[in-house]
């Protein structure tokens, strides 16, 4: 190649762009991380060709409805023709009918009638965003991608909350807090011996620790050096394909045999204030123990649970974005400290991809 | 099918119905032994047949009677 060519082909501006600021990046993860999967709603709150559900998250606005075979389908709620929202209309078994004037979606988003005007341009148009969906152990997920990936990726699921050696229930809740302040909590295995001090599972340990972290595939361990078994002593962030957060806690003598339980928690964005969590208690049990953990726990444990993380709800209620400026933080904070910059990363990542692929 | 309703705090989300009163005394029983150490299943019957819960038919503890409640109760 020829100097000429090679100088032809350089980029012609002297600074490259660039790239997204903090700020951006901080604005941008108010609201979710994009390009995963993330559970939106418990199973059972759709029914087979019952009422549209209408429902926010990550700051998006869905609809979500069960056609008459029972498939689950997550669509953007707003009608094509007017922008009304698609789940104040009727679930007609293999559409939704908007209730405003009559206009028809199909599952893939295309619209199948305009009735006010038939052969309207609009007819036969795939006008309403569709988006991938899957449940998993009761909890519909939905893939939220960027424009460089409206394809779903993939996501394996952990064997928690899947496998059959493990038995799990979920706990859902609306939670009014930033989804972050959730996910640093998680990531604050040490608030477990103050906080939860006065709970069934919390009591012992010491009050002070050392932690150290520890990188895995797919996320990091964040845990206490020399205390196993004896308080929350432990968490793991893992982001693949979704992002959640493992932990274990012991039970006390009296949960009965089967050891610790664990703790799949997920938590998902409504908007930049709000948010839901999907908790699933989960237990490797089999056989009588299994079945008697699991009476135990719909008779006395679950709400045992419930008082633990409505300590957490209560201490984060109403809480708005933008604490992090006032904080003074010490050792036992590495654990958040390395989740808010993984997750700024990743946000950048995103944004920076976005901004050369001029879709910003 | 329940209904959703914003802010959903439901502290019981795994029932299907409360429990009756006999089954709140079984399950209160089974902690009590549990929490008095009983870990395997001959030790559970034998520590449930010291409670004053009785199986519905009357009678006392066996393994099989335990498990067989068990699996119905806990599916």
């Amino acid at each position: 190649m020829s100097v000429a060519a090679f100088e032809a082909r350089k980029p012609t501006s002297a600074t490259p762009p660039a790239g997204p600021t903090d700020q951006q990046v901080q604005q941008y993860l108010r609201t979710g991380l994009r390009n995963r999967w993330w559970p939106v709603i418990p199973s059972r709150f759709v029914e087979t060709g019952g009422k549209p559900l209408g429902i926010m998250r990550l700051a998006e606005p869905l609809v979500l409805w069960r056609d008459s075979k029972g498939t689950i389908h997550v669509q953007a709620d707003r009608c094509p023709h007017r922008a009304v929202p698609l789940s104040r209309g009727i679930n007609e078994g293999d559409r939704l009918r908007c209730n405003y004037h009559g206009v028809e979606v199909g599952p893939d988003g295309k619209v199948l009638s305009v009735p006010g005007q038939p052969g309207c341009p609009l007819e036969g148009k795939k006008a309403v965003k569709t988006y991938p969906s899957r449940e998993i152990n009761g909890a519909i997920f939905v893939w939220f991608g960027d424009a460089l990936h409206e394809e779903a990726g993939s996501f394996e699921p952990p064997p928690e909350i899947t496998a059959p050696d493990y038995s799990s229930f979920l706990c859902y809740a609306d939670w009014e807090m930033p989804w972050r302040y959730a996910f640093d909590n998680l990531m604050d295995p040490m608030h477990g011996t103050f906080l939860h001090a006065n709970s069934h599972t919390m009591y012992q340990g010491d009050t002070q620790a050392h932690f150290a972290t520890r990188d895995t595939e797919h996320g990091f361990f964040f845990e206490k050096t020399g205390q196993r078994d004896v308080n929350f002593d432990w968490s793991e962030l893992v982001d693949n394909g979704a992002l959640y957060v493992r932990l274990e806690i012991p039970y006390p003598p009296s949960g009965g045999p089967g050891g610790n339980f664990g703790i799949t928690g997920f938590g998902t964005p409504i908007d930049e204030d709000r948010m839901c969590v999907f908790f699933w208690r989960t237990r490797k049990v089999s056989g009588w123990q299994r079945d008697t953990w699991r009476f135990l726990y719909k008779t006395n444990l679950e709400k045992r649970h419930w008082h633990v993380l409505e300590q957490d709800r209560e201490m984060l209620d109403g809480l708005k974005p933008g604490l992090e400026k006032f904080e003074m933080l010490y050792q036992h904070d590495a654990g958040v400290i390395r989740l808010r910059r993984y997750l700024a990363q990743q946000a950048r990542k995103q944004l920076a991809d976005l901004q050369a692929a001029g879709k910003m | 099918m329940p209904d959703y309703k914003y802010p959903y705090l439901d502290p019981h989300q795994s029932r299907t119905a409360e429990p009756t009163a006999w089954q709140q005394e079984l399950a209160n029983a089974i902690e009590s032994v549990f929490a008095k150490g009983a870990r395997e299943l001959d030790e559970v019957v034998a520590g449930m047949n010291k409670t004053r819960v009785r199986p519905l038919d009357g009678g006392d503890w066996t393994e099989e009677k335990f498990t067989t409640l068990m699996r119905e109760l806990g599916a």
